[in-house]
């Protein structure tokens, strides 16, 4: 048997006893390093070299974003345009729960930041309306989805830095799906609370309410322009926008918000250090896997198994959807891009799909996994906010689910949804 | 001993912070240079990978004495406390037992290396390989430390990890 | 028996994955199986500083890639992809493949300091450049950005024609272009039309400023590890598909010209106005005034018949 299979098995192994997946990595690596007669200093080098990559440099930049805009109060301001804007809809709050997000996705590149930082806001503002808590914590998840959809992307820098796919192109080519699955999501929050009679604000915003509301919320909303502006007209690579982001923010928060200061700045700082180690480490170890798995011949065997299955590009995209749900529900996306990805796209790509596209396709599929049992990350920290059951939480977002499937299916047989934009950059 | 662990970690969390500036400033500074004076830095951009090396790693020990690496702790939690503070230690252990695998495998490669310079910069691999050593050195001798201990090694609280953290409104 | 992994950045489809494939059949058909080369493409086992950097440690045995790629274990093998250095490709070739005074003297080096030995070399074709508005002369570039590869030889280079050297990923290249970030770049002709870089660019500049010729090296203990006869086997092979790479090239370059210009790229060569000898000058004072170094060298390559 191939001995790359086993080094699989032992990883996850280790995952399901708790060990931290950057370890669960590590050991079965490490051991077959020693076994193989490998120098060990190759594992030293890989994972050192790992991290020697500018595109993935705008990953702790990019946490350092959302973390600063969390921290200066921009978040509320935001929901309370979002609310004077789409309040009246039929869902009332829990449209803006929904359009909030879109609006922070435009800064925030992690699902989690979302349900963590603006999640906060949108269910205690829900629950005091007298919106029913589980039906507050599944909007909330399902709207988290498109913050990694929408530019900025951590997840999507990740998918690039292992494919060599232009990040810029990937990044803008997620801004048509993540309106798109928007518009689903607002459908089926109409449609819901419809039939359950949920309250609405009681009249559309007169013009010098909105101007009200959007004058605070302006410099937090110009932030996205400025971030895929920068991108499509090609002045920035992702790396710069992101830092140029961090520069503005830091502007807007002294200087328009004067919310900010240098000990607000050093803890946001600081929870971003934390995070990136703890998502960076992981992909320093995957590279190990990674030069294991081609030595051993693991993709060669992936891709005449995929061969074995045709050459139809439908079929094949059709049979990634379903390997990327299933492993989003099970691993995080980080963890899922890094180990799969390299394996399952190369393959796909040969037989005709637009590597942009596959990448849409696949992130989408790992954000879903987010909002499914059994691991659910959104789930586990809404479970934890709110203090509902993880099952209970489960059984609420069983009618958020056709959206996202709908919108996955359109995206999945519509490539010109992902790469209309991208198309004015090649 | 607790307190010595502090002052590892604070100190860690002012380099790794330093290092997350400079991932700000050195790009910004290349957007500035090459599109308002014409006159792209060469060389910025590989000072900015190692700072993104020297990021993670020097960040890495922060993430000990809170137990918040990414993981599946559904299992883990349905264990008996003992049960569970055992499994804990004996994971540490194996990650101490792999740290050190990589930190003398990473010592060994800069020896090796020695003469090797980065490309633009000239930075020497001996100095651009230090942080990782540092980093992961710091990590093993934490995580030594919180498996062997009298009081239960920590646990992640579920909402731990930058992905749960509670930010401040 | 011995088996070695080959690794290399190329991407399926290039000439130099065709050479590294080409290499490792018939080593093994003619040592009966005794050397069996695995090939890795396209980064496989890493990025091409932990290439480099393995194949010194020996987790991998072999790779190909530019000479001035080993500058890292010794600083004047770069001198092999000075700009307008050789007479054309037959002279790139000869003097850089293991026979030649300089080549020879500087493996000494590598092997001395790196473990690292060059064994064979192979042809990947000129280095060209391309624009978003048609260039002539040297004075035509003179303040304007353009993408090279980042690496102190390749700055000289481009400050040598006039250019602002800006750096940019590869993999963003096409956006960098299409934006104008940068005016335009330089490459071989097929990574040119692999990477569709003619739909940004529509002025190809047939500068032919670098003969870009591969470095072949194995790591010096896995070469000492193989019998006598064999490595006699493979210096035979490695010198044979190296001689090919050159059919290979001028079979292909033609195709390649003519494929650009139905792209409806504008191709400027020395009939249509390129001042080839301007390029030459200025970029060779730059060399010489950025590398004094190099001057002996230079003027050894230049004797290789
Ligand atoms: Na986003
Ligand atoms: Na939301």
């Amino acid at each position: 048997m191939n001995e790359g299979f086993l080094v699989i098995a032992g990883f996850f192994a280790l995952f399901i006893a708790g060990m931290p997946v950057a370890f669960a990595i590590l050991v079965p690596s490490v051991i077959y390093i020693g076994l193989g007669g490998i120098p060990m200093a190759m594992v030293a080098q890989r994972v050192l070299y790992a991290l020697d990559s500018f595109p993935l440099v705008a990953v702790p930049v990019f946490i350092f974003v959302g973390n600063l805009m969390n921290a200066a109060g921009i978040t509320e301001r935001l929901f309370r345009f979002a609310d004077v804007l789409v309040g009246r809809l039929w869902g009332g709050l829990a449209q803006v729960n929904v359009f909030a997000s879109l609006i922070f996705s435009g800064v925030s590149g992690a699902a989690l930041a979302d349900v963590g930082g603006l999640g906060r806001v949108e269910i205690k503002a829900m629950s005091d309306k007298g919106f029913p808590l589980p039906f507050s914590a599944s909007v909330t998840a399902a709207s988290a989805i498109i913050g990694p959809i929408f530019p900025p992307s951590i997840p999507i820098i990740i998918y690039a830095s292992v494919t060599s796919v232009s990040a810029v192109q990937l990044l803008v080519a997620g801004i048509v799906p993540a309106l798109l699955a928007v518009v689903l999501l607002m459908i089926t929050v109409a449609i819901l609370s419809l039939r359950r009679s949920y309250p609405r604000a009681p009249h559309w915003p007169t013009p010098r309410a909105l101007w009200r509301a959007f004058w605070p919320a302006a410099p937090a909303l110009l932030a996205p322009i400025i971030l895929v502006g920068g991108m499509l007209s090609g002045h920035f690579t992702p790396t710069e926008t992101s830092a140029v982001a961090v520069v503005y923010v830091l502007l807007v928060g002294t200087v328009f918000y004067r919310s900010m200061g240098p000990r607000f700045v050093w803890k946001a700082a600081v929870e971003t250090v934390r995070s990136t180690a703890a998502i960076l480490f992981i992909v320093a170890a995957a590279a190990m896997f990674g030069w294991i798995l081609t030595v051993e011949g693991v993709p060669r065997d992936v891709a005449a198994a995929f061969a074995a299955i045709g050459t139809d590009p439908w079929v094949l995209l059709l049979v990634v959807n379903v390997i990327f749900l299933v492993a989003g529900m099970f691993v995080d996306s980080t963890t899922a891009t890094l180990l799969l990805v390299p394996i399952i796209a190369p393959p796909v790509v040969a037989a005709g799909v637009d590597p942009v596209h596959l990448g849409i396709v696949i992130i989408f599929n790992l954000m879903f996994g987010t909002v499914t049992p059994p691991f659910g990350l959104s789930l586990f920290l809404l479970s934890n906010m709110t203090g509902l059951s993880f099952s209970r939480l489960a059984m609420a977002m069983v009618p958020f689910y056709p959206a996202l499937v709908a919108a996955l299916a359109l995206l999945t047989f519509v490539p010109e949804l992902s790469l209309w934009i991208p198309s004015m950059l090649r | 001993m607790r307190s010595l662990w502090t002052l590892v970690e604070r100190l860690c969390g002012v380099l790794a912070v330093l290092a997350l500036f400079a991932l700000v400033i050195l790009p910004f500074t290349q957007v500035v240079m090459r599109d308002a004076f014409d006159a792209p830095v060469p060389g910025l951009e590989e000072a900015t990978r190692w700072g993104l090396i020297g990021l993670v790693y020097l960040a890495l020990p922060l993430l000990v004495s809170t137990n918040e690496q990414i993981r599946f702790g559904e299992v883990v939690d349905l264990l008996p406390r003992r049960g569970r503070t055992l499994l804990e230690r004996l994971l540490l252990l194996v990650a101490v037992a792999v740290l050190v695998v990589l930190v003398d495998a990473a010592v060994g490669s800069a020896l090796k290396n020695a003469s090797n310079r980065t490309p633009m910069l000239n930075i020497p691999f001996r100095l651009f390989i230090a942080p990782m050593v540092i980093g992961l050195g710091l990590t093993a001798l934490g995580a030594l430390y919180f498996a062997l201990r009298r009081a239960p090694p920590p646990v992640a609280p579920p909402e731990a990890g930058f992905l749960d953290r509670e930010p401040e409104l | 028996d011995v088996t070695l992994r080959y690794a290399h950045v190329g991407a399926e489809g290039e000439g130099q994955t065709r050479f590294a494939e080409e290499l490792a059949k018939r080593i093994e058909e003619r040592t009966d199986g005794r050397v069996t080369i695995e090939v890795f493409p396209n980064s496989q086992l890493g990025n091409l500083s932990e290439m480099l950097d393995a194949v010194r440690i020996g987790a991998i045995q072999m790779a190909h890639h530019d000479f001035s790629s080993l500058d890292r274990f010794y600083e004047d093998v770069a001198v092999f992809n000075a700009p307008y250095a050789y007479r054309g490709m037959d002279h790139a070739m000869k003097a850089t493949a293991p026979g030649s005074p300089v080549l020879d003297e500087i493996n000494e080096k590598l092997i001395e300091n790196a473990g690292i030995r060059i064994v064979g070399n192979f042809y990947r074709g000129a280095r060209h450049l391309t624009a978003r508005y048609p260039v002539y002369s040297p004075a035509d570039m003179a303040g304007k950005k353009f993408r090279g590869v980042p690496i102190q030889l390749w700055s000289t280079m481009l400050e040598g024609m006039g250019a602002i050297p800006t750096p940019v990923e590869i993999s963003e290249i096409m956006p960098a272009l299409m934006t104008g970030l940068v005016e335009g770049q330089e490459n071989p002709l097929n990574n040119i039309i692999a990477r569709k870089m003619y739909e940004a660019n529509k002025y190809l500049m047939l500068t032919g400023h670098m003969e870009s010729v591969l470095a072949v090296f194995v790591n010096e203990d896995a070469w000492e590890g193989i019998p006598d006869e064999d490595r006699a086997i493979m210096e035979e092979v490695l010198k044979e598909v190296g001689q090919e790479s050159l059919d290979w090239y001028r079979d292909s370059e033609a195709d390649e010209i003519a494929f650009l210009k139905e792209q409806g790229v504008t191709v400027i060569d020395e009939a249509a106005g390129l001042k080839l000898d301007e390029f030459r000058e200025a970029v060779r004072a730059k060399v010489a005034e950025d590398y004094p170094a190099w001057a002996d060298y230079l003027k050894r390559i230049d004797e290789v018949q």
